[in-house]
């Protein structure tokens, strides 16, 4: 049996929850991508033969999306200099991956690059230039990585549906393999995903398609939820779940309510609803630090009193900015109340101990025009690593210790600085000192993953270091290792071993933030912390939820690009067609019902509403949800007896 | 309903609430209620809206100049809504700056201006950085540029010579940059317009400038960011460009009302005209009040054109109940001495015959009784007043008022920041209650001071002098609420205090007192003994909180010094002021690309020095309101819209009020350059040459700078006055140099002068 489902968490409850007999065979839970891989490296013989790819390139590189964005910005770059993009104000690494999300929307959607271009020129009506050189990016980068090897998302979805189902091989391979196919939430998926189930269900004994009515939340990233629901048609069954047995009754008017009030033209009057106890309450502010405090407090009292578990609470922003997350965070750790932020695409540069490796790479790979780590860098780097090593002290060390740009032994340390410092930490950073002096040579002579894991071997994970009882260290570190082989991978040309030169490019994409983890962290027993569409491309359920800034407009806004066009690029947008106001309006009235309809029904008890009178930003907040909300609460609130 | 009966308003006010449709111009005079009378206007016109229209986003725009203003604002017409018409009081209506009204367009769609939906807007500090740095590296290879201009003096005297080169010369360009780059946005010209210009780069200044412009807006682009000007910029092109968001943005709000209307800029008066579309479109003002215009594109002249548009209905409020009739009459003496009598005939056109009226007997707002008002001109001819008399004339004077009016409120208007700090010192020195309406403070100071010694420390670790001054400094002064009763409770014990700060400064391992090692205790550290128990424990406590800082210290300054202020902090506002700070010290590390500790100190340290833009949270929220018995020191400038029973006016002489004479000096004119040029007057006057078609001759400019700002003095001296309620005292000094004495010194302002006669009855009109 072959279980489709979007790319995101969806497939656990999959992974968990379905028991087979013992001597049958397990199911294979994929995305379309993860299906194209494991496709295309058993056709890889067959795509060499029917495709553009070199002769000598024996396995595909799969490239990750920080990759993909790597090679892409080596391609945008000197279209840059030419003042094509000078009325796009992004930096190049932006205008990099916007080519990169035209190239995977284009697709989804089973669309040529010419085609894409076509519509992006005349969706705008203007930016002829810079559509066109999107576009020859795209082409370039694609021919390119495909003559190599290199296959990112668009690539292995397209071989897969253009190429692979037409071969006879493949398609015997298929039919023997599976008898039934699930496909789930195929709102969330793309049109080539629903072309890819069309062309299954010839082959399978039976099918099943779940989608969700409301849905689309990945729209931004390619799903087409009106092309997903034509798949109903071909079914002979179906069967309709409307109302969830486990929400309460407040929940329930509240979701009646909020689904008059957003429709496309409300009725002038609102539903009835009796005899419910409110469901919706506000927490209202003058300042956004009191914001905050006030939802902490509440999330304390739902925890240590009505003794909810943090897991069944969510507290949800339309962004989730850096600052807001570390206030959140630090007021539940004193609240002792775990909680977890799920932001997908987080650097791996802010996790302390990656961080901490990165400042010991720059030692000995920066180049002589490049930065050196400053003092305080390497004290940070220190304290991070070395088990037990104070700020203080790791301040001491640096300050004896890190003398013209390099680390020095303990010999050059006076007895009186070794006193102060304590044996055991003089023993550890001499441990790793000796180390990093022993094996800096091999930074020319390994790849870079091979370098890192050893120093994560070798030095982090022993005794006296910070990985040796801290494993939460080991996530990131491994994460940091995987990226750095994908990095080689796809980098190396098997001709000279410029392993340093490698591993300062690696370095380099690390620093820029654009390498981050390649899985979804696992959901922890902890308050989730999240945006909006976070929340909802999981399909997250919880009973209490907190809607963090309601007066903020970004709840309201869907995400726009200049240099790309989910909505345009979908395929049944009619290419040729511009993409009028009219149209912007009606797609982020429907983001925002469906995003606001969404998350009122996976609540099952009660929604916070939190809103300050002042942002972040210092500007007054005037948003439409919390008009919204404040019509929802009164009708809720006179209903209640 | 409630409105048409309303006894609180008079009839002129009336008619403007009963006007109908279309657009409509209010002159109104101080003190007649304009502010009062638009947001009646605006809970008028909420109300006319239906409840679908509410709930598809429909409202009524109120777009006015400052941020204190919105607040003011939304606080009478939310009060309006809710007492006067039960309806709710927070929907239906927008009010914004011109940069909130434009940021709101621009986030609606910001792909149209190429923009990603995650732009964020550069703060005007960080902006400031980046001209800063790329001004600084430009000059040092580029100083030849400014050659020639420098008078001829400068060069013979090489300390002097030195000084001008190292410190003032590059101050004066990054301040050009500033300026010239603000005015190019105002006017919407792009780097590529002025590289346009034949023969740009023989024009060495604008050159110079114009490629600072473009490398700022490159790092701009860089960093995926505009700033505030570009928002301006921005928002226009969109709805310019995109007729049919234009149409919907205009379908949004139907109704535009705008408050302060004198002070509209070019592009505030092209944004607003598109968005009412020449419909519904109220502008309310004063153009006597402009006082925002110096090198700007704001001008009252915009809001009197549009008054003689064919189509524009005329009203003015010339009836004012604020001012006793003789501080009423002083006003409108200075109005028409200004147009009879100036000396200077050019600037006999500062004001217009707009004269400010007595309310009628049965009026809601009677003018204060003549008997109680009072005016006194501190003018003796021949006989100076230094600044340091001066302050202390306003002391004393307060020292005796202050406990005989308890009940009143009383307010020195000082005409720069710089005076109110001077002032502040002497009224703590004579223990007179004071709050300010500076450009800092004194809270703000507090808290980035606080900031910036922990950071320090944390910068430093092992250094036990900063640590010792975290203790003194900032543990010990923390507000957090949890430890105030504590701290009440010790107050007593300062020796114990300074006992401890000491043992910290001498203690030569901190590590030893923050980390001791094992088998040893941090009190060996400190080497103290007989410490109460209340102080052990407290000072336990402040390990702790330097542990936790310290293990912090690797986050980004925002998150650090939101962290440190939590723990040192008790109260919503200065929470909310930290938050703000801590925003602004990120943003001026991004602009910087710097992620220091030593960077985020520097910017601590500039925003205590007052050398960042920080208003008074709780104000922007509630709207300033004067308290009896606490004196108000503001600029003249803050002080508008607000009244005080007892004003008094300082440093009314000819350096801040000049008449455009020909010994009169100017803030805008340096004197190491040649010919006394405004060499920014002169810079914005060649790029305005180069594109149109008339010549640029040297000096003009200058010339006309000082016509222009010798106005805006007038009209600023004009609002001063009018702030005061029933007694009105004016003061002047002989200015920083006045003790050299001749030229250096300033004299008294020439309308001191005139209204000085005024009073004496020695002054009449033709």
């Amino acid at each position: 049996m072959l279980v489709l489902v979007p790319p995101s968490q969806l497939n656990i409850p999959y992974q968990q929850d379905i028991n087979i007999p013992p001597g049958r065979k397990n199911p294979l839970i994929a995305t379309l991508s993860s299906f194209a891989r494991r496709s295309i490296r058993h056709f890889w013989p067959l795509l060499k033969r029917v495709l553009p790819i070199d002769a000598a390139v024996q396995e595909p590189v799969f490239l990750t999306s920080d990759l993909a964005g790597y090679y892409i910005t080596r391609f945008a770059r000197p279209y840059l200099e030419t003042g094509v993009f000078d009325g796009v104000h992004l930096p190049t690494y932006r205008i990099a991956l916007q080519i990169l999300d035209s190239i995977n929307n284009a697709a989804l959607a089973g669309l040529a690059l010419d085609e894409a271009e076509n519509r992006l020129i005349h969706a705008w009506g203007e930016r002829r230039d810079i559509y066109h050189t999107v576009i020859r990016i795209a082409r370039s980068y694609q021919d390119f990585c495909l003559k190599r090897g290199l296959l990112d998302y668009a690539l292995q979805i397209r071989l897969l549906v253009e190429n692979l189902l037409d071969i006879n091989e493949f398609q015997e391979h298929f039919e023997q393999s599976y008898n039934h196919l699930a496909a789930d939430n195929v709102e969330e998926m793309g049109a080539l995903a629903h072309d890819f189930i069309f062309w299954c269900m010839e082959y399978v004994h039976k099918t099943i398609i779940i989608y969700d009515t409301d849905g689309g939340f990945r729209t931004f990233l390619g799903a087409d939820p009106a092309h997903a629901y034509l798949l109903a048609d071909v079914c002979s069954d179906r069967a309709i779940w409307e109302k969830p047995t486990s929400v309460s009754a407040g929940m329930l008017s509240i979701v009646e309510i909020a689904d008059v009030l957003l429709q496309d033209s409300p009725a002038d009057t609102l539903p009835v609803v009796s005899g419910r106890s409110p469901a919706l309450h506000f927490i209202s502010t003058t300042f956004y630090p009191q914001m905050i405090d006030r939802c902490a407090a509440e999330i304390a009292k739902l925890v240590h009193q009505k003794k909810v578990p943090p897991k069944r609470i969510a507290v949800i922003a339309p962004y989730l900015s850096d600052s807001l997350l570390f206030a959140l965070q630090s007021r539940s750790d004193s609240a002792g109340i775990p909680a977890k932020s799920c932001r997908p695409s987080r650097p791996l540069i802010l996790e302390p101990i990656v961080q901490a490796v990165v400042i010991f790479l720059r030692l000995y790979t920066a180049e002589e025009t490049e930065a050196r780590p400053q003092p305080e860098e390497v004290s940070f780097a220190l304290r991070t690593t070395i088990e037990g090593l104070d700020p203080v002290r790791a301040a001491l060390l640096t300050q004896i210790a890190y003398r013209n740009d390099e680390l020095a032994g303990l010999e050059k340390l006076t007895e009186t600085v070794q006193t102060r410092l304590t044996e055991p930490i003089c023993q550890r950073y001499e441990q790793m000192f000796s180390w990093l002096t022993a094996h800096r040579t091999e930074i020319a002579s390994l790849p870079p993953d091979g370098f890192i894991s050893r120093f994560a071997e070798e030095v982090i994970s022993q005794p006296g270091f910070i990985g040796y009882l801290d494993v939460s260290v080991h996530s990131p570190l491994n994460s940091f290792i995987t990226a750095a082989q994908s990095f080689t991978e796809a980098v190396y040309n098997g001709e000279d071993n410029n392993w340093a030169g490698i591993m300062r490019g690696f370095v380099r994409l690390t620093l820029d933030g654009l390498i981050s983890p390649d899985v979804d962290p696992e959901p922890v027993e902890a308050v989730f912390i999240g945006p909006a569409h976070t929340y909802l491309t999981r399909d997250l359920r919880v009973d209490y939820q907190f809607w963090l800034d309601v007066g903020d407009d970004g709840w309201i806004e869907r995400i726009e690009q200049p240099l790309t066009h989910p909505y345009v690029l979908r395929r049944g947008f009619p290419g040729g067609d511009m993409w009028t106001d009219d149209l912007e309006t009606a797609a982020q009235k429907s983001r925002f019902r469906s995003l606001i309809l969404g998350l009122l029904r996976r609540c099952h008890k009660g929604i916070f509403a939190a809103a300050c009178d002042i942002s972040a930003g210092g500007y007054e907040q005037r948003g439409r949800l919390a008009f919204i909300l404040q019509q929802m609460f009164d009708q809720t609130r006179s209903s209640t007896p | 309903m409630t409105s048409l009966l309303n006894p609180l308003l008079r009839p002129a006010q009336q008619e403007i609430i009963h006007h109908k449709s279309g657009k409509m111009a209010v002159i109104a005079t101080p003190g007649s209620g304009k502010t009062f009378t638009l947001a009646h206007l605006a809970a008028q016109l909420v109300g006319k809206l239906s409840a679908k229209e509410i709930l598809n986003g429909t409202e009524v725009l109120v777009v006015t100049f400052s941020n204190s203003a919105v607040y003011s604002l939304r606080k009478r017409i939310r009060h309006i809504l809710q007492h006067d018409r039960d309806l709710l009081p927070d929907v239906g209506y927008r009010i914004r700056t011109l940069h909130g009204l434009a940021h709101d367009i621009m986030r609606d769609r910001p792909a149209l201006a190429g923009l990603s939906d995650n732009f964020h807007i550069l703060d005007e500090q960080a902006s400031r950085h980046i001209i800063r740095e790329l001004t600084q590296a430009a000059f040092r290879s580029r100083r030849g540029e400014f050659d020639p201009y420098l008078a001829t003096g400068v060069r013979e005297n090489p300390k002097r010579f030195h000084n001008v080169y190292e410190r003032q010369l590059p101050e004066l360009a990054i301040q050009l940059c500033e300026q010239f780059i603000k005015h190019c946005k105002d006017h919407s010209l792009t780097p590529g317009d002025l590289y346009a210009i034949p023969d740009l780069s023989r024009h060495l200044l604008l050159h110079f400038t114009t490629r600072i412009y473009d490398e700022y807006q490159r790092r701009l682009k860089f960093q995926g960011a505009v700033d505030f000007d570009d928002l301006i910029l921005y928002a226009l092109f969109i709805l310019e460009q995109n007729a049919d968001f234009l149409k919907r943005i205009q379908k949004r709000w139907p109704y535009v009302l705008e408050d302060e209307a004198q002070d509209s800029s070019l592009l505030q008066e092209r944004l607003l005209r598109l968005l009412s579309n020449d419909r519904n479109w109220t502008r309310v003002g004063d153009p006597n009040q402009a006082i925002n215009t110096t090198f700007t594109t704001a001008h009252p002249r915009y809001l009197r054109s549009f008054a003689r548009e064919s189509n524009v209905s005329l009203v003015r409020l010339h009836q004012s109940g604020r001012s006793g009739r003789p501080i009423a009459d002083l006003a409108n003496t200075l109005i028409k001495w200004t147009a009879q009598m100036h000396p200077t005939v050019d600037l006999r056109h500062t004001f217009e015959d707009h004269f400010v009226q007595p309310t009628p007997p049965g009026d809601p707002q009677p003018n204060p009784p003549i008997g109680e008002t009072m005016i006194h001109i501190h003018y003796q001819p021949g006989k100076d007043v230094s600044p340091d008399e001066e302050l202390w004339l306003v002391a004393s004077s307060l020292m005796r008022w202050l406990p005989e009016n308890p009940d009143k409120t009383a307010a020195v208007l000082v005409p720069e920041n710089r005076h109110g700090y001077k002032l502040l010192e002497v009224l703590k020195r004579h223990d007179i209650p004071n709050e300010e309406l500076l450009q800092t403070t004194a809270g703000v100071r507090f808290i980035a001071q606080t900031l910036e010694i922990v950071l320090a420390y944390l910068a430093e670790p092992i250094n036990p002098a900063s640590l010792s001054r975290v203790y003194a400094e900032a543990w010990r002064k923390r507000s957090a609420a949890i430890e105030q009763n504590q701290l009440d409770s010790e107050e007593s014990d300062e020796s114990g205090i300074k006992t401890v700060e000491a043992a910290i400064t001498r203690c030569k391992y901190v590590e030893s007192f923050l980390w001791p090692a094992d088998g040893t205790s941090w009190t060996d550290a400190l080497n103290i003994t007989d410490l109460s128990p209340v102080l052990l424990r407290d000072l336990q406590n402040f390990r702790l909180h330097a542990q936790r800082w310290l293990q912090a210290a690797y986050l980004p300054a925002d998150q650090l010094i939101l962290l440190i202020a939590h723990d040192l902090f008790g109260n919503p506002t200065d929470l909310a002021l930290s938050y703000r700070i801590a925003q602004s010290v990120r943003a001026a590390q991004q602009a910087a690309a710097s992620n220091s500790l030593g960077f985020a100190v520097g910017e601590l340290k500039a925003i205590r020095e007052n050398q960042r833009r920080f208003f008074r949270t709780e104000d922007v929220i509630e709207g300033y309101a004067p308290r009896p018995g606490v004196v108000t020191v503001a600029t003249m400038h803050a002080a508008k819209g607000l009244e005080w029973d007892r004003v008094y006016l300082l440093s009314v002489n000819s350096y801040s009020f000049p008449s455009a004479q020909p010994d009169d000096v100017y803030i805008g004119e340096k004197w190491f350059v040649r010919d006394g040029l405004n060499i920014e007057a002169e810079l914005l006057e060649q790029a305005s040459a180069l594109q149109q078609p008339f010549d640029y001759i040297e000096g003009r400019a200058t010339q006309q700078a000082r016509l222009d700002y010798a106005a805006e003095r007038l009209r600023l001296l004009y609002v001063a006055i009018t702030r005061a309620r029933k007694e009105l005292i004016i003061l002047w000094n002989t200015g920083h140099y006045g003790h050299q004495g001749g030229s250096f010194a300033a004299r008294p302002a020439l309308p001191l002068i005139a209204l000085s006669e005024y009073i004496n009855g020695t002054l009449s009109f033709t």
